[in-house]
């Protein structure tokens, strides 16, 4: 496993949990775009977690409280994808899960400002990650 | 509420015929077909929703903000107008990370139209066109027309 610390290369993977109220079920793009929008406490960006620096996807659920864990899919995007979006990936550790991370670039107060761009960008990572989608462990709905 | 509603937001949302298929102005509405009922008692369902309803709050520090009824009521009273005008309902329903609620039309081609409810008086209204930059407008009572 790669160690947190560590710059995030262009080849590794991170993933992004989309809570199943943002899924379409049976759609060619399950992900809605709003999964990536950021909240009004993310100053600093949407979180992700580095692939990398993790046992399996699954580990990422931890940062959940128990009892939405099985309401969330994952969504493994590669990160030389993010780029090529004019996106980047800062490593910001915390206690619970290894390799979280942070895209500056959707921070609440970015999109604020300019919420028509960045819906571009939504709708771009919703159809990335929608190829690499980890269904939620309690269904869809 | 939403006793009227900006004519050129209206003349671009898909309609249902009598048969419930969509009409010949927008002849390619995304399958499946959704129902306005289903729209309704999603939105009902959002009155519930307290801080934190998607559970990232406690490790994460990052708590979804909670949908006050306000913001419902007014939903509700909007999707309600445009059924009984005619519309078609929306293919999606869902709350919003930052307390708003949401609603939108997909269409065959990859176009969309979505209703995005910041506060009780405020829908961003957003069409998204294949190939053209997005287009946003803005619905307010105090500025709708008939």
């Amino acid at each position: 496993m790669k160690d947190e610390a560590e710059p995030v290369s262009p080849d590794e993977r991170v993933v992004r949990l989309i809570w199943r109220e943002f899924l379409r079920p049976g759609e060619i793009v399950p992900i809605q775009p709003v999964a990536f929008k950021p909240r009004a406490n993310e100053p600093e960006g949407i979180s992700v977690f580095r692939l990398e620096c993790m046992k399996d996807p699954t580990e990422a659920l931890a940062v959940m409280v128990p009892a939405k864990r099985g309401g969330y899919a994952i969504a493994v995007l590669a990160v030389a994808e993010l780029l090529a979006l004019g996106l980047s990936v800062k490593p910001a550790k915390i206690d619970e899960v290894p390799g979280h991370a942070l895209i500056p670039e959707l921070s609440i107060a970015a999109v604020q400002a300019t919420d028509a761009n960045w819906k571009a960008v939504r709708i771009a990572l919703a159809q990335l990650g929608s190829k690499n989608l980890i269904p939620p462990a309690d269904g869809n709905s | 509420m939403w006793n009227s509603i900006n004519p050129e937001i209206l003349a671009r949302l898909p309609r249902s015929a009598v048969n419930g298929s969509p009409n010949e102005v927008h002849p390619s509405l995304s399958v499946p077909k959704a129902e306005w009922n289903e729209c309704f008692e999603k939105l009902e369902k959002y009155r519930s929703y307290l801080d934190d309803w998607d559970g990232q709050g406690k490790f994460l520090g990052k708590p979804a903000t909670a949908i006050e009824s306000e913001i419902v009521d007014s939903a509700l009273a909007l999707a309600k107008a445009l059924e009984r005008i005619g519309v078609s309902a929306p293919h999606g329903t869902y709350p919003g990370l930052t307390g708003s609620v949401s609603f939108d039309w997909l269409f065959e081609n990859g176009d969309s139209i979505e209703f995005d409810f910041v506060d009780p008086e405020t829908a961003d209204v957003f069409f998204l066109a294949q190939g053209s930059d997005i287009e946003r407008l803005t619905l307010t009572e105090a500025i709708s027309t008939i």
